[in-house]
Order: structure tokens, then sequence, then C-alpha cells
């Protein structure tokens, strides 16, 4: 549940309910969501808070955008979206203003997080090694 | 002379269903023998409300939005078949592998297996070729414009097009354009004069969305790619239920044809059961293909024992591209949308070409993740990126013209990889060249327009899903090619109701072509069986 929930928050700033956790793990179960030794280990550090799921994101957003955790955001922003507690995250329309507000400071954050991110799970590979030998 | 039915038709799709119409309105007694593989039963589960009420207040929509086990999800995910919603999937299911497809494209050309068949895809647009285009794909316009008028009394196509519809434009369109289309059309039509002697013309798209006939447009729903009921978009299934109404007509699903056998005037038509694989034969007087043209293909070839021989084979090249119109930003689009085309433009690259089309799109009911997944931010950034954008976002569909090219074309192999023993083999050539002209010269106009290019997607060849050519129109009788009436040369009661015998394709939508040449062929084969039967009784008579 914390692990939807981190990823919830950090893609849409929303709480999810147990509904949309039941439809995420039941998708994990027969759909082809697999992740290697080192994938779970950043998953199990990362969910426990949307900020470092943004990072993990950003990061790898650019150097490695079709990796199994992304698909599993993927796949939560594709129930969230198909949930009618949240479909007004898709549907509202936003003025000129709010739109140029939310991209400027997104793109800010954007480059933070990527920096920091950058980071963040270089220093998560040395542990995931570190914790191996 | 007995047969178990006057006619067979093979195939459920758009030409199938029309051709049994004509043939069922004439008195015949008609069966059809189709794969048929049916939507997710998912389906049924839709509610009869429209998209923004549903995505407001329904809460399994994932069911039929992502799919059976979310199973969309990953499909968006790969990138590879985000097209289809997965009601559609079955479109593009095939049964028990039978013939697989080969060639360098082979995942991307298409022989559907579905009840409806291709025509399931269609996105309603309608267009008819004109005096040229048909002269050129071998068919006589004032022949083929009948057939135009009885699909369209069938169907109900609603559109004033000059471009796409010609002299049979009339009728009003059923649905308003959006804001967004609303200002391209109207910037536009600002220099019309001027497009106009460029050779670009803008039109509103003609549709198949009938009022009348099959659904109440007052209360457009816009789910038309997520359902088959309780649309207002035409499909074939819609035809299907009413020539269940007909007692002399009957539908054989799980069957693939396999061949035919013309023994004197009556034909034996073979084909499996794809549940248990057994061979059955069935005769009629005459039998009409209807199997899209790759399935015809495979029909005729089999039955002719023609393996290794080619057969011509053209496809449209096809593009997708993706537009910000500039006058949309900060604006609310409006409520009532239809994911169908809009809008059609029309432009030639050089002046002796012929036309290219690119038909345009605002984009609301696919939903956005689908979207989401394209940009190359973080989630969080590249779904403010998009949901700002949404309202603002254009879609364009181009299709290029197509004639014959020599290399291209379509063998029956024999193969060892199946169970069937043989495989269609698809040698396809795309000139990459024409298309990134095409590219940059719409990206000009659409500037011109006030729409900035967001990006575009190549597809492999064949994914159009727009093919023709295998069994080309010819008034001399060769082999493996068609009579103007239909009929295959060579043959006395075989008959090809699709796009195969088309030797030019336009830029144009094939499907109100292919209905309308279908109706017609049908109606050439019931007056030569109605003359065949009048010559026999005359000779009872006389002896």
């Amino acid at each position: 549940m914390k692990q939807v929930n981190s990823i919830s928050k950090y893609l849409l700033n929303v709480d999810i309910s147990e509904r949309e956790t039941k439809i995420y793990f039941d998708a994990i179960e027969v759909g082809d969501y697999p992740l290697t030794e080192k994938e779970s280990y950043i998953l199990s550090k990362i969910k426990k808070s949307a900020f470092l799921c943004g990072l993990y994101d950003s990061y790898s957003a650019i150097w490695n955008p079709n990796n199994n955790i992304r698909k599993r955001f993927f796949l939560i922003l594709s129930i969230l979206e198909t949930q009618p507690n949240f479909s007004n995250k898709f549907l509202t329309h936003l003025t000129l203003w709010q739109s140029i507000r939310i991209m400027f400071f997104g793109l800010i954050k954007y480059v933070i997080f990527v920096v920091l991110g950058t980071v963040f799970v270089n220093v998560l590979n040395i542990l995931f090694y570190v914790n191996r030998l | 002379m007995l047969t178990d039915y006057d006619f067979i038709v093979v195939g459920s799709g758009c030409s199938g269903v029309q051709s049994a119409q004509t043939l069922l309105e004439d008195g015949a007694k008609v069966l059809m023998l189709d794969v048929g593989i049916q939507a997710d039963p998912n389906s049924s589960i839709i509610p009869n409300k429209d998209f923004i009420a549903i995505r407001k207040s329904e809460h399994n929509q994932g069911e039929y939005f992502l799919g059976k086990d979310l199973g969309g999800v990953e499909r968006s995910w790969l990138k590879n078949k985000n097209r289809l919603t997965p009601l559609l999937e079955f479109v593009e299911k095939t049964a028990n592998g039978n013939i697989p497809l080969s060639g360098l494209w082979k995942d991307s050309f298409l022989e559907s297996h579905a009840q409806g068949g291709l025509g399931n895809s269609w996105g309603r647009g309608v267009f008819a070729f004109s005096p040229d285009e048909a002269r050129k794909a071998g068919i006589d316009f004032n022949i083929l414009k009948k057939g135009y008028e009885k699909i369209a009394s069938r169907i109900g196509v609603f559109g004033k097009s000059k471009m796409s519809l010609g002299e049979l434009s009339g009728l009003e369109y059923p649905l308003a354009l959006d804001k967004s289309m609303a200002k391209v059309w109207s910037k536009f039509h600002k220099n019309k004069m001027e497009w106009n002697s460029k050779g670009v013309f803008l039109e509103r798209t003609p549709l198949a969305i009938s009022p009348n006939s099959f659904g109440d447009n007052n209360n457009y729903n816009d789910m038309d790619f997520w359902s088959l009921e309780n649309t207002q978009g035409y499909h074939p299934g819609m035809t299907l239920k009413r020539l269940h109404e007909y007692k002399r007509f009957h539908y054989k699903g799980n069957s693939l044809v396999d061949s035919y056998k013309e023994k004197g005037d009556i034909v034996e038509v073979q084909f499996s059961n794809t549940l248990n694989q057994k061979i059955e034969t069935l005769t009629c007087k005459k039998i009409i293909i209807c199997a899209s043209v790759l399935g015809t293909a495979r029909i005729v070839l089999k039955s002719n024992k023609a393996y290794e021989h080619k057969l011509p084979f053209i496809s449209n090249p096809f593009f997708y591209t993706s537009w910000i119109n500039m006058s949309m930003l900060g604006n609310a689009n409006s409520v009532m949308r239809s994911s169908f085309s809009q809008l059609s433009l029309y432009y030639k690259i050089k002046e002796r070409e012929e036309f290219s089309l690119m038909n345009l799109y605002t984009y609301r009911s696919l939903l956005l993740h689908k979207l989401i997944r394209e940009v190359p931010f973080n989630f969080r950034l590249s779904y403010q990126l998009i949901n700002i954008l949404k309202e603002a976002l254009v879609f364009g569909g181009v299709h290029l013209p197509e004639f014959q090219e020599e290399e291209n074309g379509v063998q029956l192999v024999k193969s060892s990889n199946n169970a069937t023993g043989f495989q269609l083999n698809i040698d396809y050539r795309q000139d990459d060249k024409r298309i990134k002209k095409n590219l940059s010269s719409i990206k000009r106009k659409m500037l011109s327009l006030g729409c900035l290019p967001l990006f575009s997607k190549m597809v492999n060849p064949g994914s159009s899903k727009h093919y023709g050519g295998t069994l080309p129109i010819s008034k001399t009788p060769k082999p493996f090619t068609l009579a103007p009436s239909g009929r295959l040369h060579g043959s006395k009661n075989v008959y090809v109701g699709d796009a195969s015998g088309f030797k030019f394709l336009p830029a144009k939508g094939l499907t109100y072509t292919i209905m309308a040449s279908s109706h017609l062929i049908a109606l050439n084969a019931v007056k030569k069986e109605r003359y065949n039967t009048k010559i026999q009784l005359m000779e009872k008579i006389t002896n």
C-alpha cells in the first residue's frame, strides 16, 4: 500500500485507496512486470517516499527510460487515469497563467531532480554492490 | 444443378456484409463463411453514457479502457500497438496461427480474422474516388457512383466536401467542429484562395455517423473506439445484425476458407473449422471472396495451386504527426467532441503528382497516459506538460497515394514452420525519401495554420491497412486479374468483392469505395446468376 501511495503521491500528488492498490497488485501478478535483483533493491528504497520516487524517475527518464520500475510507475499512472476519483486531474482545463506557472516551476524542479537523482541512484548502485559482497 | 447455397460470401468485413446485403435484397440464398473472432466480452459492460460521464462516474472503466488484466497498459508501454484500444485488439487476432505472414514487415501487414474484419477499426472517414482516381484504379466511375449512392443510403454518409465526395456531396455534417479545429478552419479560410492556388485544400471530413440508421447524434457519446454497442459510427457488425433478419441468410463462424474448386456450374468451397481443424466442403453457384486483400490472395493462389507465383501488391504509405494549435493554449476545447477526423488537408508535393491527405484529429478519448509515455521527461513533468497541452493537441494521420511498383508483391510459399504447410510472403519496399518530403511540406503548411510541430511517428509499411492491387482489374483476360464485373478471369463463378482489383490507391481512405464496389460486384454476380437460370429454364422448356 505504502509503495503505491508514494508513487501516486509523486505522480499526481494524490493518496490512493485500497481499491486502486488492489488493481495495481492484481495487474502485477498476471502481467509482465518483472524486476531484476537491483531494481527490487532500488524499489525497496524509493517506495518509502514520493521525493525519492521523483529523484529516481528523473534520473532514469534520461539514462534508462524503459526500465521495469518506470513501467510500474506507468501502470499506476494509467490506473489513476481510469478512476473517477482522479478523473479531474486529467480532464480539468488549466488557464494560460496556471500552465505557465506549472511549467516554469516544473522545469526548474525537473533539472534539480535530475542532478540530485543522478547522485542518489549512483549511491544506491554502490550500496547495492556493497550489500552483495 | 443442386447446390447448398446460391452464393457463398467469404468474410464479414465491410465488403462482405455489403455484398451479402445486395444478394439478399435480390432474393438469393446466402452463406457467409467467416472466422469471426469476436470482441472482448468487456464491451458489453460499457454503459450507454458519453465519454466524460463514464470517466467521472464508472469505477470499473479500467476494465474496458485498459483491457482485460490491464493488458492495454503493457502494449502502450511497448509503444508498438498503442494505435488500437483494448476492444479493437480482436481485429488483429489471428485464428490459431493459420497461414502466417512472412517478410520483412510481416508484423505490420494484416489479414484480419475478426467478425467485421478491418472495418471495425475504420476511422469512419468517407472518401469517394474522383473520376480520374477511379480510372487509374481500373473502375468505371459512372458505375461506381451508383454504388456510392447505394452505400450512402445504407450506412448514412454525412458531409459536404468537394475533394472527398465530389458531386456526391449534399448532406449536412452530423457533428460540429470543435473549437480547436474551428480555429484552424477559420485561419485557412482567411487565405483560402491563395491556399487553393497552391494546390492546398482544407475540407471538413465526411463521416459515416448516422443519426437515422443506427443511432442518435443529439447525444453523441465519443465512445466509438471503445465500444461496438450504443455508438453512432458505422461498423460492419451493424449490417451483419440486419442480415440475420433475412431467413435466406446463413452465417457459419469459425470457418477459415482454404480454397475453392469449380466443377461445371458449381463451386465447391473448402474450409477448415478453426476450433477443431476439421475440413469441410460446401457448394454454391457463385462465390464472392471478400476476405480482405491478403486473405483473398491466399485463397486464390491456393485454389489455383500457384505456389511461388508473385501477385502485385500496393499499400498506402502512412505516418502520424502531432501539433500544438497555438491559438488554443490557455483555452478550453469544446466539451462535445469527436475522436474521428474533423478536417482533411489535401496537398501535392509536385504539381503533376497525386494528392496526399492529412486527416486532422483532436485528442481526448484515447486517454492521456499513452501520450505521457511519449514525452522524454520524468512522469510528473510529462503529465503536467500533456495536461496543459491536451486542449491544444492536434494529430494528423497522413496517407500518401500509391501506384503499383514492380518489386512489391505477395507469394504463397510452402513452409514447414506451421501446420498448414503454407505462409504468405510479403515483399514490400517503401520510399522513405517520399515520406520525409511530405513531412517537411506539411510542417510548413501547418505552421502557417498556427500549429507547431510536436513529434511525428514513422510507422512500418503496411500499417495503413490500406491494401490493393493483387488481382488488378483488366479488360483483357489475363491470369490473376479481375474482369470489370469483379469476376476472376479464367473462372466462371468466382468473384472478388474487396480492394484486390484496385490498381491505384489514392491517399483517401478506401472503405467507402470498397463497400460501393462490393455492392456492384454482388449485383453483377446476382444478375449473371439470374440470366443463367433463365437460360437453363428456357433450355429445359425447349427440350
